[in-house]
């Protein structure tokens, strides 16, 4: 019998059981892929990781090297397990052809390598580590995405003293420098190639790289190396910083994916509820008859159950496998940049239990909605109508009174107001849709903003000069600087220079840290707290900086200046999401010494002459990185931007998607329960236009209430739940750069005139249905 | 005196199985006066509330044809019938109906709004006009659920007339009434039609029959029987020898 009432019960509600099951089942395949998108990116970067034997600290270095002092340090330090120093030539992007035209205006440092023999190897598209022969090469994965390079393509170098060609045997998968947030790339070729390198062409830089016996204790081993006074002209990149760099794109995404899929079960949940209760009101009086009969509560909560029950199960069922078939999708990133790790039973199993507990969430819920049994009596039940939600609320609202609206407007909006707890359903979607598609819109603009640029720690220029360290980069430094101050077409410039410094922590030794120095009031940044430095007692941190050291605006550190301890007070924290984050700024001559890297930004009197201005000082400069701000915006944030437009166009379309599901499947319920009043209007001499006007002026009503809604959570909640993600990587406080005319026109518009049209076609069945019958029911 | 409504050959069939139809009226010709006062009759089933919403415009009749004032309203589209019931037409029913998100004012006033035949002002002196003339229109801000049976179907009624219709279609009107409500009611009816208003109603009541001038007798899908029985006049107060004999009429059909 429950079989019979379940195949009649699904016949006669076949549109909202349709809708309910299509939202369970989308709830449960995106929670099922995005938490297989979580096991495959956590285990593809361990796989990765130990497969190329990733070092846990890595110290960059530029300029003279004295490797044996090196070498004699790690083979003293108990924490060491392994050491290399891995020689890198550096290769100016204008010297690097990788198809017709030369990489002059990448912001990305190309080194060249050959495979290391300890650790830290350097894996193909297989896992398997990379060996090259003479005239072969083996290209980061980046660019086989950006350039669309295949095997057997070619790569040539030549600055006009050298030229050298090389065929590209495989990809390579580097564990320290796979994002495209990480600015250096490494290709490899053979030891003869790259003696020759060294020779013809570039500029040698180093990493000197250290596997711990215990990785739990980088921290101290990084204080050890930089107490030891050892070679430390660049940066240093730990295990953690390289996982979360790694993660960092598609952690995001998948993120994004398990929420949207919360959001979907949340609204599938509230549409169960409405339609649960409307068809308790629609049977209350068989519910009372089968109480006054003898059948037992229990046994009619079954009777109403067992269809979501069966529901809820086929479609998590039918969605986990559904998310089989589209976890490509999804994963194909993490499978290209890192490859896929032997699956283990947690790969299957963890989506599966992801999917049982959006099924386990949907039973639950339906049990708490049918506890609204115990209040129907056999005898209430017959005189009572309603079980809340659809009471009617009076107002003063009096058609008598009215001078302003139609009839049908008047009709809609009176019915929102009396009706108001009903439409909690619809206006939650609006909320929930508004807020899905204006967020990752406006998120997309301010990536894409020219004023993002101030997330990376430096203000806005027209064109950033990057020079690269050589023997003589402080004459060319200064060459630099004196060319720009005499140029004409150059408005205003500023050269910084960021070295590094030493501060005392708080066990009383020091820690390096990256201090740019110079005049930070000629391209500003806005900052969280305070501001830039004034004096040279002052000193600005990052972000990160600022929690990690656990200092705020106002709070003092001691910094050794010129040899002596110098106490400087924190001026103002501003954001930073490159470099790990970690860097600070002071009106402070830098330490010739450990100079890390020369900057110089610039604008220009006439934007039109930019080209010519970057080609000029590649070539007075070479070998310098000079990009334009949205070249290195683009090249920077690439990957992510792409990533992002994807999301973004997922988000518009679910958002409206949902709104027309939610609305069809909410107007349809809504012209059921109304078929009376819907009869005798006709009766009265209503035209269906007429009804249909009202039932369109309420979901307008609702949805202009819920758009501006989810249009002030999208510009509150919005920017703090961007911030929340963006902190770990350096950036806490995002302000978001909304294109108005995007978020506050188009988006409603577009919102708008999709619930219009679904309103119109889904109210089609007042016609259906004859007067004299909705009269005589 | 005019023909204002006319059905010719009207047929309706409805569907009760997957390839089953029943024919629930059958070769339907009639025709109602200006300014008469109809009434239908038959047992259950014989199809007296059908016939009413069919050769009203309420529902689509199945073969033949409908005329309205000379107009085949069969073949209009439903925006023209919408129209034809907003100014042309009014209903009555034996629940009453009233929408229970206005008050009694406002269900009244609703159709007047929507046709326009007046300015606002002047719809709604006209609605409290009639409902003091039926004696409520204390009632005007109030609630369904604050007025009796009676005083809702007077309402209704109100609601009806609103427009000035050319006829008034009433379904069971007082069926769910008690005797004294009916009685009030029937004398509003009578006063309606005595102003020139044609009025047709189905009902089972020999008491609200024998108030009209002419009664039609259906069974089983087909008119029967047509018997004019006369105007009724309030003053003669004959109502109880009127009802006798059309009881006794009744009973020699079958009924």
């Amino acid at each position: 019998m429950l079989l019979r009432m379940l195949r009649n019960d699904l016949m006669r509600k076949k549109g909202i059981t349709a809708a309910l099951f299509i939202f369970v089942l989308l709830a449960a395949l995106l929670v099922s892929s995005g938490s297989r998108m979580i096991m495959e990116l956590t285990s593809s970067i361990q796989y990765l990781f130990s497969e190329s034997k990733t070092p846990h600290f890595v110290q960059m270095h530029s300029g003279d090297l004295d490797q044996a002092k090196v070498n004699t340090w790690a083979e003293g330090n108990a924490m060491v397990e392994q050491h290399q120093i891995v020689e890198m030539v550096n290769i100016n992007g204008a010297n690097l052809y990788l198809g017709a035209e030369s990489e002059k205006n990448t912001v990305m440092d190309i080194d060249f390598v050959t495979q290391n023999q300890q650790f830290d190897y350097l894996l193909n598209l297989n896992s398997e580590i990379i060996q090259v022969r003479d005239g072969e090469i083996a290209v980061p994965v980046y660019y086989l995405q950006q350039n669309k390079l295949n095997i057997g393509d070619q790569v040539r170098i030549n600055n006009g003293a050298f030229e050298r060609s090389y065929t590209i045997v495989d990809f390579v998968r580097d564990a320290q420098m796979n994002p495209s947030v990480v600015h250096s790339k490494r290709f490899i070729v053979s030891p003869d190639d790259l003696g020759q390198l060294k020779q013809g062409v570039g500029e040698m830089e180093y990493l000197i790289e250290f596997r711990l016996h215990d990785p739990s204790k980088t921290s101290e081993f990084t204080q050890a190396y930089q107490n030891a006074g050892l070679p430390n002209a660049g940066p240093v990149v730990t295990y953690g910083l390289f996982q979360i760099l790694n993660g960092m794109t598609d952690g995001i995404i998948a993120a994004v994916i398990i929420l949207v899929s919360l959001v979907l079960i949340l609204i599938a949940m509230l549409c169960i509820r409405f339609t649960m209760l409307a068809t308790i009101e629609e049977d209350y009086r068989e519910i009372s008859v089968m109480k006054a009969i003898g059948i037992s509560e229990k046994d009619i909560k079954r009777l109403y159950l067992v269809k979501y029950v069966f529901m809820a199960g086929l479609a998590s069922i039918l969605g986990y496998i559904a998310s089989l078939g589209v976890n490509q999708l999804f994963v194909s990133n993490i499978m290209l940049y890192m490859g896929k790790a032997p699956a283990t039973l947690l790969h299957f199993a963890v989506p599966l239990l992801a999917a049982g507990l959006i099924f386990t969430m949907v039973v639950l819920f339906c049990r708490a909605v049918l506890r609204r049994f115990r209040s129907i009596s056999a005898v209430e039940a017959l005189r009572t109508g309603s079980l809340g939600d659809t009471r009617i609320v009076r107002n003063r609202l009096n058609l008598s009174r009215n001078r302003w609206s139609s009839v049908p407007v008047f009709l809609g909006l009176k019915d929102v107001m009396q009706r108001v707890k009903m439409f909690r359903l619809l206006l939650f979607v609006f909320i929930v849709s508004s807020f899905i598609m204006i967020v990752p819109l406006n998120f997309l603009n301010t990536l894409q903003a020219p004023s993002f640029i101030s997330y990376m720690g430096v203000g806005q220029s027209d064109i950033r000069i990057d020079l690269k360290h050589t023997n003589d980069v402080e004459q060319r430094y200064a060459r630099l600087v004196d060319q720009i101050e005499n140029d004409a077409d150059v408005q205003k410039y500023s050269p910084l220079v960021t070295s590094q410094f030493k501060i005392r922590n708080a066990e009383g030794s020091y820690d390096n840290l990256s201090v740019e120095s110079g005049d930070f009031s000629i391209f500003p940044l806005s900052y969280l707290s305070g501001n830039a430095p004034a004096t040279d007692r002052e000193i600005a941190l990052s972000d990160a900086n600022s929690n990690d050291l656990k200092l705020k605006t106002g709070d003092q550190l001691t910094l050794q200046v010129g040899g002596r301890d110098q106490v400087m007070t924190v001026s103002g924290i501003y954001q930073d999401v490159t470099n790990g984050g970690k860097t600070a700024k002071a009106l402070l001559p830098y330490n010739k010494d450990s100079v890390l890297w020369y900057v110089v930004s610039l604008d220009l009197k006439d934007r039109g002459v930019m080209a010519a201005k970057i080609a000029t000082y590649e070539k007075d400069f070479s070998p310098a990185r000079v990009t334009d701000l949205q070249g290195y915006l683009n090249q920077t944030l690439g990957g992510t931007i792409q990533q992002l437009k994807l999301v973004t166009t997922l988000a518009l379309a679910i958002g409206v998607f949902i709104s027309i599901l939610i609305t069809s499947l909410f107007l349809q319920m809504m012209v059921a329960k109304d078929n009376n009043d819907i009869a005798v209007l006709r009766s009265i001499g209503f035209a269906l236009s007429k009804i249909k006007l009202k039932y369109v002026v309420m979901s307008l009503v609702i949805l202009i209430v819920g758009v501006a809604a989810g249009t002030i959570l999208s510009n509150t909640l919005g920017p703090m739940l961007v911030s929340g993600i963006m902190s770990s990587f350096g950036a806490s406080k995002i302000v978001f750069v909304i294109d108005p005319v995007q978020a506050y026109v188009l988006c409603p518009l577009l919102l708008a005139g999709t619930i219009i049209i679904t309103a119109w076609i889904s109210i089609q069945s007042i016609r259906e249905t004859s007067i004299s019958k909705m009269i005589v029911e | 005196m005019t023909t204002i409504l006319e059905a010719r050959d009207v047929n309706k069939s409805v569907a009760i199985g997957e390839n089953e139809e029943q024919r629930i009226l059958k070769d339907i010709n009639l025709q109602l006066k200006k300014g008469e006062f109809v009434s239908i009759m038959g047992p259950s089933g014989s199809g007296k509330s059908t016939l009413l919403y069919n050769i009203s415009g309420m529902d689509q009749i199945s073969a033949g044809s409908v005329f309205f004032n000379g107009k085949q309203i069969s073949a209009f589209p439903e925006k023209d019938l919408a129209s034809l019931r907003l100014t042309k037409m009014g209903f009555i029913f034996q629940n009453i109906h009233l929408l229970k998100n206005l008050n009694l004012l406002d269900n009244i006033i609703l159709s007047a709004y929507l046709a326009k035949n007046s300015n606002r002002d002047t719809i709604n002196n006209r609605a409290m006009s009639l409902m003091k003339k039926m004696g409520i229109d204390e009632l005007a801000e109030h609630n369904i659920t604050q007025a009796s049976g009676g005083q809702l179907q007077r309402i209704a009624i109100c609601r009806a007339l609103i427009n000035n219709p050319d006829i008034l279609f009433g379904d069971e009107p007082t069926g769910a009434l008690n005797s004294k409500s009916t009685h009030e009611i029937m004398d509003i009816l009578g006063d309606i039609n005595a102003t020139g208003t044609t009025i047709l109603l189905v009902t089972h009541d020999v008491k609200v029959a024998a108030r009209s001038e002419r009664v039609l007798f259906m069974m089983d899908g087909n008119l029967v029987a047509d018997k004019n029985i006369g105007k009724y006049d309030r003053d003669k107060q004959d109502l109880k020898a009127r009802e006798s004999r059309l009881g006794q009429w009744l009973t020699e059909m079958g009924f």
